[in-house]
């Protein structure tokens, strides 16, 4: 692989990695907002 | 041919560090999943849980309700009172509704009440509001907290607290968690965050997330009487630990759909409805019949006495909670 193309490869996994991340991240977020006490204690251990 | 075996060294250190990329990030999003995202996840829908409780369950004049009705005499004339309230409560003020009211006089769509409804259901925060604004005559609430006082003040709006049942204050943690039973001081030092593993209460070597709610909700008042002026971090490190979190007995035993956690005892005594009654159990609070003091409407001060009377106190007991007195 040239050494170009493998910089192109690197990049496009690593800003894949990160949204996907970034994404779960915000769900995250987004349920912890909306997850009553009950819940996340319940789902906790 | 040297030039071959280094290309495809080459090739093969690129894959690899291709390959341990993809897994970093693998492992990452696996890792946040797991110990965040899981414990948010419910059976709920976002929209249910919302509302905190499953309106359809305790519908008044429903066939298959599981409010509370006592068969009354007691009828109210002329313009009937808008009552609203919290959702630890909704069964008592769905049950008052469904015992005295007409069937006409509730208008539910499907997933809440219409605004031409006599009952409503806007949980604490927006029923202190509501009562404060006209929207609602008759709220049944935990007491309020500053915030509320102060918004009902600077609206000019003197608030009459009339105390109607009891409840106790419930302490609860992961059904799996060893600790079944703290001391009131334990509880304490643990909001206060001067206890901050679960082994120095008898538990594992854990630490010990305390989750609060939003200001202005019920249990987050009770919590801030209880901790009597002690500060309470917030839980910034909640999914580091194994959660303590608070509510009312009923709410977690009854409306809630809760069989992953347990409510704990206090200074050895477990939150029944027995220890309740009886006083033994340490942390049992008032809950209100709130309406504004220059309420027009004589239906308001009739309908609170009736739920004073001894078929309102039956409301009351059969929904769950503690007649007062």
């Amino acid at each position: 692989m040239k050494e170009k193309t493998f910089r192109i490869v690197v990049s496009i996994v690593v800003a894949l990695g990160m949204l996907s991340t970034v994404i779960l991240l915000a769900v995250t977020y987004y349920l912890h907002g909306h997850c009553s006490i009950i819940s996340f204690i319940a789902n906790g251990g | 041919m040297a030039d071959v075996t280094n290309k495809r060294k080459l090739l093969l250190k690129q894959l690899a560090v291709i390959f341990l990329l993809i897994l970093f990030f693998a492992a990452l999003d696996i890792a946040i999943f797991e110990v965040c995202t899981k414990r948010c996840m419910s059976s709920k829908s976002a929209a249910l849980q919302a509302k905190a409780v499953d309106l359809d369950k305790y519908l008044p004049f429903d066939e298959n309700t599981l409010a509370a009705t006592v068969d009354t005499e007691f009828r109210l004339d002329g313009e009937l009172p808008v009552i609203d309230g919290a959702a630890a409560l909704y069964p008592v003020f769905s049950g008052i509704v469904g015992s005295v009211y007409p069937e006409d006089s509730v208008e539910f769509d499907g997933e809440n009440f219409t605004s031409e409804s006599k009952l409503q259901f806007r949980n604490t925060l927006r029923a202190y509001k509501a009562v404060v604004d006209g929207d609602a005559d008759i709220v049944f609430c935990a007491a309020p907290s500053k915030e509320q006082l102060e918004y009902a003040a600077n609206n000019g709006v003197e608030l009459q607290l009339v105390p109607v049942g009891r409840e106790a204050f419930v302490f609860i943690v992961n059904a799996e968690n060893p600790v079944s039973d703290l001391t009131v001081q334990q509880v304490k030092d643990i909001f206060a965050g001067k206890i901050r593993r679960w082994s120095e209460v008898g538990g594992s070597g854990r630490l010990i997330s305390p989750l609060q709610r939003m200001e202005g909700s019920g249990s987050q008042t009770v919590m801030l009487q209880f901790m009597d002026g002690v500060k309470m971090p917030r839980d910034f490190d909640a999914f580091l630990g194994s959660a303590i979190g608070f509510s009312f007995r009923y709410y977690v035993e009854g409306i809630a759909d809760s069989g992953g956690v347990k409510m704990l005892s206090l200074n050895g005594v477990y939150p029944s409805m027995e220890n309740v009654q009886d006083g033994s159990y340490p942390l049992v609070y008032d809950f209100y019949a709130v309406y504004d003091k220059n309420n027009r409407n004589p239906n308001v001060k009739k309908l609170v006495e009736w739920v004073l009377s001894d078929e309102g106190q039956e409301i009351i007991a059969q929904s769950g909670y503690a007649p007062i007195g």
